[in-house]
């Protein structure tokens, strides 16, 4: 009887814990700032230059996070034609930067995507100043 | 009472006419000149006194200050717009592509049309490529002008560059005073606005969550048959950063599988060249789409 009391209880305080994690981990809008990674649908888009950039540029970064350390190069690009994978990939990125401590790391791999689309990005005197001047900085 | 504010009264009451200029101004802006009969009456002498007194303590203040001041009072301010504009007005520029036979006589290069292209980043030289600013050639595919960050192509008065850190490609900025304007197309067309524009390009200089440059086709900011540009004098110029007209009002309604994206999408996509209507289906399940492709 006694360990049948015990045991309902370590189940119960289980439960207690679950839902604790469940109302602690709010889910992350990826579709507002910030951007640490291209959705599926905007990284499909982009012109075949852009992807290489991306996919190749991003992979050592991937290195820091520790849920997706093991990814080669190649899971990363089969990752760019297999929405699923990506959204994997995107989510644990964008877990893994609701710690602050992380900032400059996520801030590096949001750069990444920011690199990819000023490829093609418009490119007039003014914009060229800009980015040069950022770039001094 | 010191010497000075002696003097002055005994002007004002001698000639009443010379109470004008600094004077009349400084008083003023101490709410004591607002009747003429103060000036002369007993309240001027505590006037001129307060007056004298604070034109001891400060330098006076540069004209530019007193500009600023009146900016406020007109409805298109023009100075410090970053203060002024809020979040949700648009601070909007127009960006074109040349086109070589707006510039050369042939098809051969001329030194006018490189020129803007060293302006502009790139040039239509035909044959679907563009020529950029670094004298190389690109293709452009089946865009008729060339296509921006996102890789789509731009189209004419829809697409619009804004700041990656803010906005996703593909986000869509509703705009509704744009909604059912007329807008003359490069090609001398005129279409009816949707009320909607899609981010598909940034640029180095626009940075903010208001900020965006309005693609307008091969029109120049300057060309009278631009509806977005400097020219146009109605409610829909859009080449003034500074402007923070009611017009230039905006909502974002963020890329996601939502009613609200693929409704306004869905609108935009007669625009948008060889795009395909957007589904609940589509953007929630499509997982394959692109496998196999690039």
């Amino acid at each position: 009887m006694r360990s049948l009391i015990l045991a309902a209880v370590v189940l119960f305080s289980m439960m207690g814990v679950n839902h604790a994690s469940a109302e602690t981990s709010t889910p992350v809008d990826m579709s507002a700032p910030p951007f640490w990674m291209p959705s599926y649908e905007e990284f499909s888009d982009l012109q075949p230059d852009q992807k290489s950039f991306y996919v190749n540029t991003l992979h050592p970064a991937l290195s820091q996070i520790p849920a997706l350390k093991t990814k080669t190069l190649d899971q990363l690009k089969e990752a760019g034609k297999w929405q699923e994978s990506w959204d994997y990939i995107r989510t644990k990125i964008y877990q893994y930067c609701q710690n602050k401590d992380v900032k400059k790391n996520c801030e590096a791999i949001a750069q990444v995507r920011t690199q990819a689309l000023a490829m093609h990005g418009n490119q007039k005197l003014e914009n060229r100043e800009a980015a040069a001047k950022r770039k001094k900085k | 009472m010191s010497k000075w504010t002696i003097i002055i009264a005994a002007l004002i009451y001698v000639t009443p006419g010379m109470a004008t200029g600094p004077v009349m101004e400084k008083l003023k802006t101490m709410n004591m000149a607002s009747s003429t009969p103060k000036l002369t009456g007993p309240g001027a002498m505590e006037a001129l006194e307060q007056f004298a007194n604070e034109m001891k303590a400060e330098k006076p203040a540069p004209p530019r200050t007193e500009a600023k001041k009146e900016a406020p009072k007109t409805k298109v301010s023009f100075d410090n717009s970053r203060r002024h504009c809020s979040p949700t007005v648009a601070r909007s520029t127009v960006y074109f592509i040349p086109h070589i036979k707006d510039y050369c006589s042939g098809s051969r290069i001329c030194s006018a049309f490189k020129k803007e292209v060293k302006m502009q980043g790139s040039g239509i030289i035909g044959n679907n490529k563009v020529l950029t600013y670094t004298g190389a050639k690109k293709n452009v595919g089946n865009c008729d002008t060339s296509f921006g960050a996102a890789g789509k192509c731009l189209t004419p008065y829809i697409s619009v560059a804004a700041d990656d850190r803010h906005f996703n490609m593909g986000d869509i900025i509703k705009m509704p005073a744009m909604k059912g304007l007329e807008v003359r197309l490069p090609n001398g067309k005129r279409m009816k606005h949707p009320g909607y524009f899609i981010v598909q390009d940034t640029g180095g200089a626009i940075n903010g969550v208001n900020r965006f440059d309005f693609f307008t086709g091969t029109l120049d900011s300057h060309d009278p048959r631009n509806t977005f540009g400097t020219e146009v004098n109605n409610g829909s110029r859009m080449s003034v950063k500074s402007d923070c007209s009611d017009h230039k009002k905006f909502t974002v309604i963020r890329r996601k599988n939502s009613e609200a994206y693929i409704a306004a999408y869905n609108e935009l996509r007669p625009f948008l060249k060889g795009e395909m209507p957007l589904t609940p289906r589509v953007a929630s399940a499509d997982r394959n789409r692109g496998r196999g492709t690039n």
